[in-house]
């Protein structure tokens, strides 16, 4: 045997004992193996409720990718925008979307959602279709909420739930006058900042942008939300500036240095393990009314999307598991009782187990903070990372000082007429 | 000798040989050692020249992604230039750039010159430990500044309360922002430049450094005229490397403060991500590119032309 054959030979027996024993099942045909990108209280909720998924589908294998939110959105954008490297299912925040469909590279996924359409927010239809077609499965949506300190309320004598921001605002007062160290919430600067902020603006009605997606302009109630934001922090002091899930804002949940948390529902996700020496003394409430006299309104704190971009191959096996997460009650309620994202199926939220207890808080959070608020929601636009970053300017230029709160809403509305027209 | 004349006849035998053999031979011999070289060109043109001419192109398209790019000629670049964000970008990239070329250099040689020094006892060691916070991975050593460097419970503001003071909110004020990440940067490489040092401190001669001594030279001046003399190739190359590294700056504000507060730590790479990657506006962004390229072309040909002409 010459160096040819005996090269020819190896290679050949080499490439025959990996297809035959070595492979994996997945690459002999068995079974479809699928990607799902997601991150930290998603990952988790889609492990536990998987199993299920793999009764009913033994032929496909999902894996689970846990990475930075904001990370997997642009990753998802560049991918699908060079059509390599994106996962068969990913997870996107819901504000972000509209930039999705506009790129060509979704699937349309309308035979798939549009039979369900009674199961899920009219909200979400308009949310979720570029065109008149659906290229994205509800998931899950994040009511904006407040964890409270039972134990600091109770020691100054302050009863929850408060109903209106004036009182909360007045609790806050009181937190702050018998310990000055102890806040009542955080606020977030930056473009960070402007999560918290979307509550603050739905929970009062206020629209940025008109259905057309036109910057709304003179907002009045735009500018009074940003004065309150503003004074909540300056003027009242009442609560604490620094960047919403930074280390500095861990240790204050964890050393009691804050009487309130507000959040979206995953926030009980957070404190549970930033604070799981606490368990018991966390309640939570819903977000106080803007005014008194209006509905008993709430805002949200983002809201997720199932996407499946089109470069990749496994479509038939991504359908199924997006369509698990987003319609299957028990998938819904998986996720709830172990990610605490709230379901967008009305199937999952008439579900008894909706109500349940959750251990950390000793109540159920649905009944506490939910149930019975109306949600109000922004119209989103096309370009809302252009927003996020503006408003965060302003908030920047606004908590130094550089500007009154007024001022940077009206900055902001003009950059936005620059920017989106 | 009959050997010796064989194995003289032997290279006149080898040489006659390509005549004989078949052009198609000849052919394929002289295309071998091109043949061995191809990988290194495909690869090169595939991940490197076709980007670079392929993202020039797309500076003169708008596009977003999957849909066809839409010529619009210098429409990019007019608007970015007509952009306060880009030039706000390329101001603080370059002054920031500039601190941290200084401090980098700085801390390196000295570090270098300490390590290099005979009465240092155990810098086997300390040159390893110094290496090290280049081996952590850039968002643990965010986290680790952002404790340090947190209101008033990090390592910084604790610090500053022994002595009474109160100090700024580092990454939030936007006078103290930008330093804190170039302080934090200088802390990650300086081991590393501190390594570049001292091999250029092992090719200056000891004879000289002897004879400066034996002819009264202070330390100071053996360091001044005999050793930074000797260091100037290894300085220009270690600017040049922190110049570029500076101004392509961007894990350290994107984790640390995502360019804020304001637009006060938004570097000009991070302002290409933004554009490219989060608004999808890719020929604007490769437009953007390409002027920061420029300028560091310019930046390093300037820096090249001053230190080399010092240098003669």
């Amino acid at each position: 045997m010459n160096r040819r054959q005996l090269l020819a030979a190896g290679t050949g027996g080499a490439a025959f004992a990996w297809s035959a024993g070595r492979a994996p099942a997945y690459a002999q045909g068995r079974t479809t193996r699928i990607l799902y990108w997601c991150w930290s209280e998603h990952a988790r909720g889609a492990q536990a409720v998987y199993p299920k998924f793999r009764e009913q589908n033994p032929d496909i294998e999902v894996e689970i990718v846990n990475l930075n939110p904001q990370e997997i959105q642009d990753k998802i954008l560049v991918a699908m925008a060079t059509g390599v490297g994106a996962p068969d299912v990913g997870l996107i925040i819901e504000s972000r979307f509209p930039s999705y469909p506009a790129t060509g590279g979704l699937l349309d996924v309308t035979d798939h959602v549009a039979p369900r359409e009674a199961d899920f927010s009219p909200r979400l239809r308009n949310r979720l279709q570029h065109r008149g077609r659906y290229f994205g499965f509800p998931y899950i949506q994040n009511v904006a909420v407040m964890f409270y300190r039972q134990d600091y309320f109770a020691e100054r004598g302050i009863t929850a739930p408060i109903e209106t921001w004036e009182e909360w605002v007045e609790a806050g007062k009181r937190i702050r006058d018998r310990q000055r160290n102890i806040y009542m919430h955080q606020v977030s600067p930056g473009a960070v900042g402007f999560g918290p902020l979307i509550g603050y603006l739905e929970a009062s009605g206020t629209q940025l942008f008109n259905e057309e997606g036109r910057i709304i302009r003179n907002n009045r109630q735009g500018a009074e939300v940003l004065r309150t934001y503003h004074d909540i922090v300056r003027k009242d002091e009442i609560a604490l500036l620094v960047t919403h899930n930074s280390p500095e804002h861990f240790v204050a949940m964890r050393t009691g240095r804050i009487a309130a948390l507000h959040s979206g529902n995953w926030g009980l996700d957070r404190l549970e393990r930033e604070a799981a020496a606490d368990a018991g003394k966390w309640k939570v409430q819903f977000w106080p009314r803007w005014r008194r006299e209006g509905p008993p309104a709430i805002g949200t704190w983002g809201g997720s999307v199932l996407v499946l971009p089109r470069a990749n191959r496994n479509h038939a096996a991504a359908v199924k598991w997006a369509s698990f997460l987003s319609a299957e009650k028990e998938a819904q309620i998986g996720l709830w009782q172990n990610g605490y994202g709230l379901p967008t199926s009305v199937a999952a939220l008439a579900d008894p187990r909706m109500r349940e207890p959750q251990a950390f808080l000793g109540q159920s959070m649905y009944e506490a903070s939910v149930l019975g608020r109306e949600v109000n929601y922004l119209n989103l636009v096309r370009d809302w990372p252009r927003v996020q970053i503006e408003m965060g300017r302003q908030l920047d230029a606004m908590f130094q000082g550089q500007k009154a709160p007024e001022q940077a809403w009206a900055d902001f509305e003009a950059a936005m007429g620059r920017q989106l027209g | 000798m009959p050997r010796r004349a064989t194995g003289g006849d032997a290279p006149g035998r080898l040489r006659s040989r390509p005549g004989r053999r078949p052009a198609s031979w000849r052919l394929r011999r002289a295309l071998v050692p091109y043949l061995f070289l191809t990988p290194f060109f495909l690869l090169f043109g595939i991940f490197w020249a076709g980007p670079i001419l392929a993202s020039f192109a797309y500076s003169f398209t708008e596009w977003r992604g999957i849909t066809a790019p839409e010529f619009v000629g210098l429409r990019n670049y007019a608007d970015l230039f007509a952009d306060e964000r880009f030039y706000t970008a390329l101001g603080n990239t370059l002054w920031m750039a500039a601190l941290y070329v200084v401090l980098a250099n700085l801390a390196g040689l000295s570090l270098a010159l300490l390590l290099d020094a005979p009465w240092m006892p155990t810098r086997h060691l300390f040159r390893t430990a110094f290496f090290l916070p280049m081996t952590i991975s850039m968002v643990v050593t965010a986290v680790i500044f952002q404790l340090i460097y947190a209101g008033d419970i990090g390592l910084l503001a604790k610090l500053l309360s022994v002595f009474g003071l109160e100090g700024p909110a580092w990454l939030r004020d936007p006078a103290t922002a930008p330093l804190a990440i170039v302080a934090m940067r200088v802390w990650r490489t300086m081991g590393y430049y501190a390594i570049i040092y001292l091999a250029g401190l092992q090719a200056v001669s000891s004879d000289l450094k002897e004879a400066a001594r034996l002819d009264g030279a202070s330390e100071w001046q053996v360091i001044r005229h005999v050793i930074l003399p000797g260091l100037k190739p290894v300085m220009l190359f270690c600017v040049i490397l922190t110049t570029i590294s500076a101004l392509e700056m961007f894990d350290e504000p994107m984790v640390l403060t995502q360019g804020g507060p304001g637009d006060a730590t938004l570097t000009a790479v991070m302002y290409v991500y933004q554009q490219g990657f989060q608004f999808l506006q890719l020929g604007y962004a490769a437009a953007a590119s390409y002027v920061l390229t420029l300028v560091i072309v310019l930046i390093s040909i300037a820096q090249k032309l001053w230190l080399g002409e010092k240098d003669r």
